[in-house]
């Protein structure tokens, strides 16, 4: 695994960080009074509250540093500086100007509709006004463009003044791997917060580092404590294979992060204590205890979530990609929505645990729909993520090259020494079958003798107990193999409901390039029947519609399971042309059928089966030539019966004046026909036909 | 996983059983009326929505589901590029939403009624709620029964076996102390055995759900 593959797991910890303030924002109407207090109370979404609000946003900002160091290194400082302000700044600002009004507006309602006569007696009326300009929940780009700002300027000095040679910057290398290797890291980080926490008199201890969401004055404990997440990230990423070593420590920081917050939880309790909450019950040593416990979980649960996604999450997912391309938008535009539902709802008699996922679910369903048709493929998406996501279909992977470009040694589609029981009953034994590219095989064989089972295999509805099955040199279980393969099953049914039309229709969009409709459509002569409904059909126009299907996602391989049953005598030929057009274009097909001059019409080579086994393969002139046996007719007065008694005849009919024989030794056959009777004429002999050689070889098998 | 083919066949399934939403919120939607009209007895309004919400839900499973296996449609689809883990998704997808839009459509309007009138007092929420949600589980685990066997015999079973169990959670349930005591009341209350029960519900959801997908995707052979 490199380390760019890491990053996606980096993205995914972020959108997690991000969906997760989501989350936090609405809990907040059923454990406190803001922005609305809900007629169901929740102390469970308290502590979901404190425990994401832990983490959170020393997760984001870790990342955040770890990224800006990325960006900064390979783009340089100028790119770096518009790439942040477009992708920061614009949207701070762009992103106040339209959320504050609702955000606020909705904030207002829902304490009006809960404090309806005015704030409760007692109430620090100036304490509820915003401390200094409300930066509402954008307060995150704001602390990163300082944090920008502010690393920017260090970098330089330390650089000029203190390091121009990097020997102090391999020195702290050298640390931070050292520290990594150990379970201490998260200790010593948690440092600069412990103290700026502690020391803070009005620290409200249960709702932890405070949001600096009010006043443009940073203030001190979000400054370190972000700013030391955001640091520690930018130099991470000078080592970005020590996040190897958080991958291996996942669990167990995760085990201590939640053994820290558990006992941050009994020391405080589990619901903030709004009549004091700079104060922790017990001794004064409590509060040490409490901030280290708290500080130091900070870093266990970020490491520990860090860890878990290097470890579950580095693989490029389309899924994961689009969800954390889409959580800036989310996050970006959730307060209003929440707030707003949160007002709303605070008075409908609905259990907690109905109200807080519909919050979430409508949220997330307004933002997605809104990312998706008004964001990712507009100007706003390519401010937030970086580019523009066109919408319309996706670019098609390159088609498969079809027969003619395929090796001529390379199989179609293969059983290799295949065995397949169902129960006791041995369905194929140890088959072999090769389809060769371009040309049709038919595959013959009496009732039961496996031919349904192997295209079963070959279309992944079976598996084999022994041996190898291959369609377009795949798996047929991966359906990669599968997207250039066409099936015409005999035993099938399609949605009796809909028209011919709507059938190939659907059927083509299962496929990545398929035939047009109309051409599919024409090219099965189905034209008359493309309004019908599938259940007004004949079984013989049924036939012809699934032959549609088969043909409309313009398949290099086909599948064809008796085709023509069912056909009358115009609609067959027409099929056959369809087959032999197909096989033109370089097709390769697969052909079972009880009509042996179809097979013998269209096949370039025929492989007969007969329990389970492979009795005879070649070509259809070379399966005659297997079966010895000849055909003489000739205009004779002789009796059959005493023909049938003669050496070597197999059996001998009469239609009108004319007598058939078959015989295995025609040439002795035919002297002694013309020795008995001097008047016989119209004589010929010929090749038995692929009927009579079917016939004889699965006899012999049997 | 080719989402664009689950999208589609999800898609498919939703248009054949447009017809069956429709009918089935009208029936819903008759039902809450009629319960809402004096000199109707309650009884009939409640069998109604009960018989619409069971009906769809078996007719959605029994539809998408089992008689798409006997009708052979299925080996249809199976032969198209898609997985039988996909094939599953979508099938599961497609019929829970199916199922999903007339359930919520009645259970949302339910629940603004008895909010927004009285009678019924807001006290039957909970119970209102804990039966939406036994009507969901309950086509859940019908759906994961039709998905998880082959037989015929086991889907008659699974439909003999919810449809009674309606009638029992009916006669049983709200007759439950942490019902009864509150079902009057002009507030709802959501007591320990109203969580209990649709805490059971949901459980019973997801476990039939997984039974689902974990028998499906340990299936080999589909013919």
């Amino acid at each position: 695994m490199t380390a760019q593959d890491r990053f996606h797991s980096l993205d995914a910890a972020r959108a997690f960080a991000l969906l997760l303030g989501i989350v936090l924002h609405a809990t907040m109407s059923f454990f406190i009074p803001l922005p609305a207090q809900d007629v169901s109370q929740s102390t469970t979404l308290g502590v979901a509250f404190y425990v994401i609000h832990i983490f959170r946003m020393s997760l984001f900002y870790f990342i955040a540093g770890f990224f800006a160091h990325m960006v900064f290194h390979r783009r340089g400082m100028r790119a770096f500086v518009k790439d942040r302000a477009k992708r920061i700044l614009v949207p701070m600002t762009a992103g106040w100007l339209v959320l504050a009004p609702p955000t606020i507006g909705a904030v207002v309602w829902g304490l009006m509709r809960t404090f309806p006569d005015g704030p409760p007696p007692g109430t620090d009326v100036q304490a509820l006004q915003p401390q200094g300009f409300p930066l509402l929940h954008l307060w995150f780009l704001y602390y990163l463009t300082l944090f920008y700002v502010l690393t920017l300027a260090l970098r330089a000095g330390f650089i000029a003044l203190l390091d121009r040679s990097g020997w102090l910057r391999a020195r702290i290398d050298a640390l931070v791997g050292a520290w990594l290797g150990s379970y201490l890291a998260p200790i010593a980080l948690a440092a600069p917060i412990l103290v700026a926490l502690y020391f803070k008199a009005d620290w409200p201890v249960w709702f932890g580092v405070p949001t600096p969401d009010t006043g443009l004055l940073p203030k001190i404990p979000g400054t370190v404590a972000f700013g030391t997440a955001f640091a520690f990230g930018w130099v991470l990423h000078r080592q970005p294979a020590l996040l190897s070593r958080l991958e291996a420590q996942w669990r167990v920081n995760l085990v201590l992060a939640i053994g820290l917050t558990t006992a941050c939880l009994a020391i405080v309790g589990v619901t903030p204590n709004t009549d004091a909450p700079f104060v922790i019950a017990g001794p004064t040593e409590m509060r040490l205890v409490y901030t280290a416990c708290y500080a130091a979980s900070i870093w266990y649960w970020t490491f520990g979530i860090v860890g878990a996604a290097v470890r579950f999450c580095s693989g490029l997912s389309p899924v994961r990609r689009y969800i954390a391309d889409s959580s800036y938008w989310l996050y970006l535009g959730h307060l209003p929505i929440v707030f707003g539902l949160q007002a709303a709802l605070m008075k409908v008699p609905l259990h907690w645990t109905i109200k807080f996922p519909a919050i979430i679910a409508i949220t997330l369903a307004v933002l997605f729909v809104s990312y998706h048709y008004l964001v990712r493929p507009t100007f706003i998406g390519a401010i937030l993520n970086g580019r523009k996501y066109p919408r319309g279909p996706r670019p098609q992977t390159p088609r498969d090259p079809g027969p003619a470009a395929r090796p001529a040694h390379e199989p179609v589609a293969l059983l290799a020494n295949v065995t397949k029981r169902y129960g006791k009953t041995v369905a194929l034994d140890d088959l072999s079958l090769t389809l060769r590219p371009g040309e049709l095989l038919a595959v013959l064989g009496p009732n039961g003798a496996g031919k349904t089972t192997a295209i079963a295999l070959w279309l992944g509805l079976l598996e084999p107990d022994e041996g190898i099955v291959t369609v377009m040199g795949g798996s047929p279980f991966d359906v990669q193999s599968r997207l250039g393969v066409g099936v015409m099953l005999q035993e099938v049914n399609l949605a009796p409901e809909l028209r011919a039309r709507e059938h190939v229709e659907l059927a083509a969009s299962y496929y990545r390039d398929p035939l047009a409709v109309e051409e599919t459509i024409a090219l099965a002569g189905i034209a008359p029947l493309a309004n019908k409904r599938y259940s007004k059909l004949s079984a013989g126009q049924k036939r012809q519609v699934q032959f549609a299907t088969a043909i409309a996602g313009r398949p290099q391989l086909l599948f064809l399971d008796e085709p023509t049953v069912g056909l009358d005598v115009e609609a067959r030929a027409a099929m056959w042309r369809n087959i032999r057009r197909l096989l033109a274009d370089g097709c390769s097909i697969v052909l079972t059928t009880h009509y042996l001059e179809e097979a013998e019409a269209l096949a370039d080579r025929v492989a007969v089966l007969a329990k389970g086994k492979l009795v005879a393969e070649g070509t259809v002139a070379e399966m005659r030539s297997l079966v010895s046996r000849k055909r003489i007719s000739c205009a004779s007065a002789l009796a059959v019966d005493a023909i049938k008694q003669w050496p070597g005849v197999v059996d001998a009919v009469r239609e009108s004046d004319v007598v058939h024989v078959t015989a295995f030794d025609a040439e002795s056959v035919v002297r002694k026909l013309l020795a008995a009777d001097a008047a016989l004429k119209n004589l010929e002999v010929k090749q038995a036909t692929l009927a009579e050689a079917f016939t004889e070889l699965t006899k012999e098998a049997a | 996983m080719n989402r664009s083919i689950v999208w589609r066949l999800i898609a498919k399934d939703l248009y054949l059983h447009r017809w069956l939403f429709a009918i089935t919120i009208a029936g819903g939607f008759a039902a809450m009326f009629l319960n809402s009209r004096e000199g109707v007895p309650d009884f009939v309004g409640i069998l109604l929505l009960v018989t619409a919400v069971v009906a769809a839900g078996i007719f959605i499973a029994m539809f998408g589901v089992s008689i798409e296996r006997q009708t052979k449609t299925l080996l249809f689809v199976l032969s198209l590029p898609l997985s039988p883990m996909q094939y599953a998704v979508a099938k599961v997808a497609a019929s829970l939403i199916g199922f999903l839009i007339p359930w919520g459509a009645i259970g949302v309007t339910l629940v603004g009624l008895t909010i927004a009138f009285d009678p019924p007092p807001d006290g039957t929420l909970p119970f209102t709620v804990a039966m939406m949600f036994f009507f969901l589980a309950s086509f859940c685990a019908l759906l994961a029964l039709l998905i998880a066997t082959r037989s015929d015999a086991w889907p008659i079973a699974g439909i003999m076996l919810t449809n009674l169990s309606v009638a029992v959670y009916l006669n049983v349930v709200p007759r439950l102390p942490g019902f009864a005591a509150n079902n009057d009341g002009p507030v709802p209350v959501w007591s320990a055995t109203a969580l209990t029960t649709i805490g059971i519900e949901i459980a019973v959801i997801v476990l039939s759900l997984a039974i689902a997908f974990f028998v499906q995707a340990k299936r080999k052979d589909f013919v």
